[in-house]
């Protein structure tokens, strides 16, 4: 529980920061109280900042002894009504996976950032490379909904970070900052907003008044509708006697669970897409070629339509603030009658390239540009457009 | 009932023992998923008990719960205490979350053999170096029970099981002896078969105020019992008995009994005489070191400037 | 559009990483420019090669650098080790009117071949700072003295803020000494340059 508000929000004005920092400045702000973490590169100025600016907060940060145990904690302290969040980069994101997944069957609400870097574990492993992106997607054993956002620059990280921690409460599920080692270590200057500002943003944790009422997400028999309740505590009248999603058996055992369940831990997400999928645009009015991108790619992309623009190619872009879920209906009407699409993604693969061929019609060419342990130069983008254009 | 799992009960029940436990307060009668002859009942009755005579809040000692045959005591335990189940192994790192998140908790563990000393070997290494006020039972049966019976890592050497069908041939590890190492502040051995001393060492470890780690031996014939010979233990004790499988409770029992030395007795013992044998007793009870979250404070003084 | 390049290279415990947060302090928050700043980090900033990059724009409108890695050519290079100095060519460096500078250590680099062939000036840093000031750690505000002359990003105003937030007061003084210092000798060179031209 923070105890010591003072010192909980920095000096409102202009700070020099890392995002790695700016991250963890954005939890602070947004209430957290617990860190569990482990070490690892590009990840460890996060852990390294709060285990000094918890305690003076009067929350709590532990190294713990690996990942698992991190991951652990963080839902041992949401349990018992803490805001809790954890960093870590992609191999330490393959340990946690397991428990993400109880995580989000479980609904208790944490923040997870991701700092994303060149996988496997092994080998020379610090430079940027968006590969968690289809990991985070389907993070785990059984079947589940998560949110992850992918910011694009230290102010974007402090501001998400906030926006992580309410979608958490609000929605009761993982939700995943997708940064990456060069985003982390990245020195720029951040604005931080007074401190009245950001309380109004901040949602914070309570209790519902009705202790005796559901726990666990359901859908209203009269409206139809998927409810949320806020998350139960641990050591309060409003906690299962059993903390399990599923359902019981006449001697009080779980039995399997049915449909509705998965159903409802999904749904919950996907019919509020609308409120969950953040999205920018730039100049796409008057489009005919549409670049589609996320993260850091998105800021060489920007100049990339600058550049084409004076050239006279008609080229816009659409930027996916939110990365899951993917909003298939925005994108479909995003995507109609373009010439192209352009997706620079900082992987091979192209997980949201692969979204992005699943919602456009089979006639409009989709052009990846996968870079890898580095990331686009504008230039990069530019040569596409114009090969297209 | 249905779609939303089992509710917090609001009312305790009338008997205070028999319907204390979950299943009795929800339906008034006792039921189990267990074999005949387990030792988790035992355990769970115990449990119960000891917070019913002890008076105490169950809401403030939640129960986190491991992965393995004990995991279905959630039935038969307090019928007011706040049961979550766990991944495999990873019950102490969960734990340490609930602690330090709300230090008025103190968590209350439960796995077994496997879980503690294999899977989540660091885990429990690291609670113990923590100091974290809570309680841990490791309930070895030197099985892995759930599965069907597989080798632990805390099988008797020469026992069968059906991943050492020959013979158990690696040695077996010691959780208490870790525990020592590690440096937990209370650690204490017992048996499904000395109740009242099980009672005693939860009721010292309910009011330590650091890492209590209680192991408790508890027998399974299902999956240990039927395939071993009750001369197991007494390899080097050339002792003229007859010999027979422990197929059932009272043999199980009998034998946990036997092959238990008290750690008085066996100070005077050598390393053959103790050879697959339990030492029980209370190992360890320090009252001197300061718990982890108390230490935390300290801390958070630091940084607020207050020290 | 108007990128400002500026690599700094030398070895660990000389103040690289030290030296490129003042140039974007200064920069971005006394001058209200856009800037990135990025570092060689963990193992790699500890002994052997430490760089760190940092990029300005000086355009007021820009609200964000595009691209936050600083690419070659350079428009400013500042080389402090042996390593680094070997490693560089010169194309590493832009040719231009008022850009392509470098400023090196002659004091800790004995052979810069590539210095001969652009706008360099080398000043003895480490050996100035320990004979005129008395410890090798005011190099720093040495070389943020010249390079703010050199460069021309930032005001003086906003040198002397961020030299400021980054020293102890104790050492303020001495540490406005050496920037005065460093700044003349960068005045002197750009005279220099203008003569020759």
């Amino acid at each position: 529980m923070i105890s010591n508000d003072e010192k909980r929000f920095l000096e409102p004005g202009k700070h020099l920061m890392m995002g790695n920092v700016a991250m963890s400045e954005g939890a602070l702000s947004a209430g957290a109280s617990f860190f569990g973490g482990y070490p690892i590169t590009p990840s460890t100025e996060v852990i390294e900042h709060l285990s000094k600016r918890l305690p003076e907060v009067g929350g709590c940060c532990m190294q713990m002894e690996d990942e698992l145990a991190s991951i652990n904690s963080v839902i041992g302290a949401s349990l018992v009504g803490a805001k809790a969040l954890t960093a870590t980069s992609g191999p330490g994101f393959s340990l946690m996976a397991e428990t993400i997944s109880m995580a989000a069957n479980l609904e208790i609400p944490f923040v997870f950032c991701d700092v994303q870097r060149n996988g496997p574990g092994n080998g020379y492993v610090t430079e940027p490379h968006h590969n968690d992106i289809g990991f985070v997607r389907f993070a785990g054993n059984g079947e589940f909904q998560v949110i992850a956002l992918a910011p694009m620059n230290c102010q974007e990280l402090f501001d998400l970070t906030i926006t992580a921690f309410n979608f958490a409460e609000t929605y009761r599920c993982p939700v995943f900052i997708l940064s990456d080692a060069y985003l982390g270590h990245l020195h720029e200057v951040i604005n931080i907003p007074p401190k009245e500002e950001i309380l109004k943003r901040v949602i914070p944790r309570e209790l519902p008044e009705d202790t005796s009422g559901r726990m666990f997400t359901y859908k209203d028999r009269v409206s139809g509708e998927y409810v949320t309740p806020k998350p139960p505590q641990m050591g309060t009248e409003y906690c299962p006697g059993l903390f399990i999603h599923q359902p019981h058996g006449p001697d009080g055992l779980p039995t399997p669970k049915p449909m509705e369940f998965i159903e409802a831990i999904i749904d919950k997400i996907n019919i509020n897409k609308d409120k969950i999928c953040l999205t920018d645009t730039y100049k796409i009015e008057d489009a005919e070629i549409l670049i589609i991108a996320y993260g850091l790619p998105v800021r060489s992309s920007y100049r990339a339509v600058d550049i084409a623009r004076k050239e006279g190619i008609k080229v816009g872009l659409f930027r996916l603030i939110t990365i899951w879920p993917f909003h298939d209906e925005v994108v479909k009407e995003v995507v109609k009658n373009k010439k192209a699409i352009i997706v620079p993604e900082l992987n091979y693969t192209g997980y949201i390239a692969e979204q992005v061929e699943r919602v456009t019609d089979l006639k409009t060419p989709i052009i990846r540009v996968p870079k890898v342990c580095e990331f686009h130069h504008p230039n990069d983008i530019l040569e596409k457009i114009k090969e297209v254009a | 009932m249905s779609g939303v799992g089992p509710m917090y009960p609001q009312e305790k029940p009338e008997h205070p023992y028999l319907e204390s436990s979950y299943v009795g307060n929800l339906l008034g009668n006792y039921s189990s998923r267990f074999c005949a002859g387990c030792g988790y009942g035992i355990i769970s009755q115990l449990y119960t008990r000891t917070f019913e005579d002890e008076g105490l809040d169950p809401k403030k000692y939640p129960l986190i719960i491991g992965i393995g045959c004990y995991s279905q005591i959630i039935l038969l335990v307090h019928h007011s205490a706040q049961k979550i189940l766990t991944l495999h192994g990873r019950a102490p790192a969960l734990a340490t979350g609930i602690r330090m998140g709300n230090p008025k908790m103190k968590p209350i563990i439960f796995s077994g053999d496997g879980d503690a000393l294999g899977i989540g070997g660091n885990h429990f290494v690291h609670l113990c170096r923590r100091n974290l006020n809570c309680v841990m039972f490791i309930f070895n049966n030197g099985i892995y029970g759930m599965t069907g019976g597989q080798a632990a890592p805390t099988t008797l050497f020469g026992a069968k099981s059906t991943t050492t069908p020959y013979r158990m041939f690696e040695r077996r590890i010691d959780g208490i002896e870790i525990a020592l190492a590690a440096g937990a502040t209370y650690v204490a051995r017992t048996t499904v078969a000395h109740p009242r001393t099980f009672m005693k060492y939860f009721k010292t470890a309910l009011k330590h105020n650091g890492t209590s780690i209680i192991e408790i031996i508890t027998p399974c014939i299902t999956n240990f019992g039927r395939k071993n010979l009750d001369s197991l233990g007494n390899e080097n004790m050339n002792l003229e008995e007859d010999i027979s499988k422990m197929d059932s409770a009272g043999k199980m029992i009998e034998w946990i009994k036997k092959n238990t030395v008290r750690i008085n007795q066996a100070k005077f013992m050598d390393e053959r005489e103790l050879f697959n044998k339990y030492v029980i007793g209370e190992f360890r009870h320090d009252t001197s070191q300061i718990e982890y979250s108390e230490q935390y404070n300290r801390i958070k003084d630091i940084a607020q400037g207050r020290r | 559009m108007a990128r400002y390049e500026i690599r700094i290279i030398g070895f660990g415990g000389q103040g690289v990483i030290t030296l490129s947060k003042m140039i974007i302090t200064a920069a971005s928050l006394y001058e209200g420019l856009a800037a990135t700043q990025t570092e060689a980090y963990s193992a790699a900033a500890r002994g052997g090669k430490c760089w760190a990059e940092v990029v300005v724009d000086l355009d007021q409108d820009q609200s964000q650098i595009d691209y936050p890695k600083a690419l070659a050519p350079y428009d400013f290079s500042i080389v402090l080790s042996e390593e680094g100095a070997s490693e560089m060519k010169k194309g590493d460096l832009k040719d231009e009117k008022n850009t392509g500078f470098l400023l090196w250590d002659t004091s800790t680099i004995k052979k810069f071949r590539t210095a001969k062939r652009v706008k360099a000036l080398g000043i003895p840093i480490q050996k100035l700072a320990l004979e005129k000031f008395g410890n090798s750690v005011f190099g720093n505000t040495i070389l943020f003295g010249a390079f703010m002359k050199i460069s021309n990003i930032f005001s003086e105003e906003a040198a002397i803020e961020t030299i400021k937030k980054f020293v102890p007061e104790s050492t303020l003084d001495t540490n406005l000494k050496a920037f005065e210092f460093g700044k003349q000798k960068g005045e002197k060179f750009l005279q220099t340059l203008m003569e020759a031209n």
